[in-house]
């Protein structure tokens, strides 16, 4: 009889016992992890993983995914290049759904929350969800997405009536009609989530929104497009769970009107479009998250409402708020986790000195983005003394100053990088001349965990690029603007980098033999695009044309999937068998 | 300087200029080496002023002078590849001294332009962020264009002289461009090349250079980029006859420029009386 063969890494764990604990890891690097033990631990993680995130769409194939995860029942893919959000990435350039789409519609079973982000839509891709997931779908986001219109909508809308979420924040839609909403209106009555923020999407009917309010009693985020807020009284009023609301417009003349808006009482997260502070007044100790990009509010208005805000935990403004904005909410905002400072377009900005007196207020900041006039080696160093929970920091140099107070930032920088040890993510976008060499080698030496970069205009040479890519051990996704590197040196450090397998760069030398140098970091499993450099014609809103030059792109990427099929024009595959 | 036609009369002359010209190049295609390139919205004065010094004419439709806000106008050079001296052609006259300032807004300053060196030379023309360089262009033709361009009713005014290294970066900038275009596109038209070469992009310091302000060194998110639009349209059409309108200022002001009550910082009660909120 043959005795069953033990193989010398049996864990002795029954399968049993193994399918009780996985539920338990969910977390995706311990799940890969898992897969790589050994078969039997593969074949059970395929089995039951949950959520999969596809980091870029084109890395693999819809087919794969659904060979090796039958059962996932959370995706997410992401397409076009962050640049997108940009404009500087061609409207066609990619990143089509359609083939997820068919994947799930065809033999993803369990697929109940569906992400993209990023992506081209097609209303028929949207038919096709609805018709074949309509019936379990629980969350749809189209997160920054185009290419689709109203009509797509109204098929989720009148299919999906199991949704809980529908998100479809800055998307780009056709609208025709606002028919979709109401479909929702009529036949869903388990809406969390609603949110259409940041699209052009006004057709929509404040009563539609107001039966949404009285059918759905977990209704507890809404983000809108412009509607009035003086018709959405009776929405408020309906909405007595609503924890989340931003969007809406103040366009009435007789401002009193609004003291008769009252805001549902859960609300604590709220997005102002106005200047109109005194309604919040009573509940802002409540709310622990502001947005105030869209809002009127000069530099004194921040103060007034942020001292009133103790509880504080995430900001969205921006530059208006100042240094004086900063110094108020350290006062203040103890709690604050996240901050988001964007670029205005007034003559108030933020400082090295705003952001010192930040971070020594604001200890628990772990999400920090910010546009600066002005920046100094000691305002990094308080950053990276005081911010210790600090994972996310984002910095860019604006040129309203000529010369900044304090280059290089070198050392700035590496006290930064050494005391923010739990930093993931980072992006520092500067000026020629204000990161030399020796301060990128810097980055490359003390960013150990970082996982994602964005860097533009840093450096001086090739030398730095050399020195950075020895380090940055756990670097997967690069992307650069402005550089003064040659293709040599792009290639040379997407080879050295040890974790690289995302690399986009806009701006660097090219040199003669181009293809060729590039071609040096080609490997097996690893794809190749150009987009070289573009004249863009566009007509601005007095019809004058407008002629934006775009430098040449690289985009380098791990694939398993072999090269793209479905190029525009725009877009040039490097493949080195040709 | 070049920028907004305020009324979409302008537009339509232009882009009839524009036809005739396109016309008239596509009939002396045999003139052999032409490059052509496009300059983007030349709002830095590096730009701007170089193109001042390298033997231009301008020819700037009748416009309205209450306003001053930017116009749209031709540019056109001329330079001998020998000499720093650019030139124009002996019925027209010499240029004066060089002109170290911009006055490509006045319309009606006018200058000698320099003795032409040689018979034909370079020719340069910068129209509505378009550039079109031919080399060895003879001066008859041009002749036909000036007389093509008087016909028309515009007045002319002469100026600059010496082509400075800024007006060089363009250049090459240019030629770069020009090498991977074989053939003279529609002037009207997006030039799309597919290159088998990427075109050579340029160092950082042009770039900031030739995007000439901060917000295109910087690209602006979309969803800001459409919040601040709207407001600029807003403002604009609540107060079209207001001086110092902002729809009259090209499409990506710097912040410094742009109307006080667009401007943030202003207390809020200010904002509410001039805005009118119409978000």
């Amino acid at each position: 009889m043959e005795e069953r063969r033990t193989a010398p890494f049996n864990t002795g764990m029954p399968d049993a016992v193994l399918k009780c604990v996985l539920p338990y890891l969910d977390g995706p690097r311990d799940r890969a992890s898992i897969s790589l033990v050994c078969r039997r631990w593969y074949e059970l993680d395929s089995a039951s993983r949950k959520h999969i995130t596809i980091a870029f769409c084109y890395t693999t194939t819809a087919d794969r995914l659904g060979r090796r995860f039958p059962a996932v029942e959370s995706l997410k893919v992401k397409g076009k290049p962050r640049a997108a959000m940009y404009d500087l990435i061609p409207d066609d350039w990619g990143g089509y759904v359609r083939p997820w789409v068919q994947e799930v519609a065809a033999n993803l079973d369990r697929l109940r929350w569906l992400h993209f982000r990023r992506m081209i839509v097609r209303d028929s891709d949207l038919e096709v969800l609805a018709r074949s997931r309509g019936g379990v779908l629980r969350a749809l986001k189209l997160d920054k997405c185009s290419g689709f219109s109203t009509d797509g909508l109204f098929h989720i809308g009148s299919m999906c009536r199991e949704l809980r979420t529908l998100c479809l924040e800055e998307s780009s839609i056709v609208e025709l009609d606002g028919q979709w909403l109401h479909e929702i209106a009529m036949n869903n009555s388990i809406l969390e989530t609603l949110n259409f923020y940041r699209t052009d999407l006004v057709q929509v009917s404040f009563e539609d929104l107001e039966r949404i309010a009285r059918n759905c009693c977990n209704l507890t985020s809404v983000k809108i497009s412009n509607c009035e807020i003086l018709d959405l009284v009776g929405f408020f009023r309906a909405a007595a769970v609503l924890e989340e609301f931003c969007g809406g417009s103040f366009n009435n003349e007789q401002s009193d009107r609004y003291n008769a808006v009252t805001f549902p009482p859960k609300l604590c997260r709220l997005g102002l479009g106005s200047h109109r502070m005194p309604s919040v007044f009573p509940f802002a100790s409540l709310l622990n998250k502001l947005d105030l990009l869209y809002a009127l509010l000069d530099t004194e208005d921040h103060c007034l409402l942020i001292q009133r805000c103790p509880n504080l935990e995430i900001l969205e403004t921006r530059t208006v708020i100042g240094d004086r904005g900063l110094e108020v909410l350290a006062q203040s905002c103890k709690k604050l986790k996240r901050l988001r400072i964007e670029r205005g377009s007034g003559n108030v900005s933020v400082s090295h000195r705003g952001l010192t007196v930040l971070a020594q207020g604001c200890l628990a900041l772990e999400y920090l983005a910010v546009y600066v006039s002005d920046i100094t080696n000691a305002s990094l160093e308080s950053i990276g003394t005081y911010s210790k929970n600090l994972c996310d920091f984002r910095l860019a140099l604006l040129d309203r100053e000529e010369t900044i107070t304090d280059f290089p930032l070198d050392n700035g920088v590496r006290a930064l990088l050494r005391g923010c040890e739990k930093l993931r993510r980072l992006a520092l976008y500067l000026r020629p001349g204000v990161l030399t060499d020796v301060g990128l080698g810097y980055i490359g030496r003390y960013s150990p965990n970082v996982r994602w970069m964005f860097l533009g205009y840093v450096g001086s040479s090739d030398t730095g690029l050399f020195e950075f890519s020895k380090g940055c051990p756990s670097l997967q996704k690069l992307e650069m603007m402005g550089c003064c590197f040659s293709e040599r040196a792009l290639a040379h450090a997407a080879l050295q980098l040890p974790s690289l397998r995302y690399l986009w760069v806009q701006g660097y030398q090219t040199s003669s033999q181009s293809s060729d140098d590039l071609l040096a970091m080609a490997r097996p499993c690893r794809n190749i695009e150009l987009i070289p450099a573009r004249r863009v014609i566009t007509t601005d809103q007095v019809e004058e044309a407008v002629v934006l030059e775009h430098p040449a792109q690289i985009l380098a990427y791990c694939s398993l999937a072999g090269p793209r099929t479905d190029f525009p024009e725009t877009v040039i595959s490097l493949d080195p068998v040709l | 300087m070049f920028g907004s036609g305020q009324k979409s009369g302008k537009a339509l002359e232009r882009a009839s200029f524009v036809n005739l010209l396109s016309q008239l190049l596509k009939e002396k295609r045999n003139l052999g080496d032409i490059s052509v390139g496009m300059a983007s919205k030349p709002e830095s004065k590096g730009i701007e002023t170089s193109r001042q010094q390298a033997g231009t004419m301008n020819f700037l439709p009748n416009m309205d002078h209450s306003s001053e806000s930017l116009k749209p106008n031709l540019v056109v050079s001329t330079s001998n590849s020998n000499a720093k001296l650019s030139g124009l052609f002996p019925e027209i006259g010499s240029f004066g001294a060089s002109s170290s300032r911009e006055d490509t807004n006045n319309t009606t300053e006018f200058r000698k332009p320099a003795k032409v060196e040689a018979k034909s030379s370079q020719l340069t023309m910068f129209f509505g962020g378009q550039v079109v360089v031919f080399n060895e262009f003879p001066s008859d033709k041009f002749k036909e264009i000036m007389d093509l361009l008087a016909s028309h009713g515009c007045s002319t005014a002469f100026s600059g002289v010496v082509a400075d290294t800024g007006m060089e970066k363009v250049y090459s900038k240019i030629d770069k461009v020009e090498s991977s275009n074989p053939e003279i596109p529609d002037l009207n038209v997006a030039t799309r090349t597919r290159n088998s070469h990427p075109i050579p992009p340029q160092v950082p310091s042009v770039e900031l250079c030739e995007y000439g302000s901060s917000d295109l060194r910087i690209a602006r998110r979309n969803s800001l980029h459409k919040f601040f639009e709207k407001r600029k349209d807003r403002a604009a059409a609540r107060a079209p006859y207001q001086v110092n309108n902002v729809r009259g200022s090209p499409p990506r002001p710097k912040p410094d420029e742009s109307k006080p009550s667009l401007e943030e910082g202003q207390s809020s009660k200010e904002a509410s009386r001039d805005l009118d909120l119409k978000l």
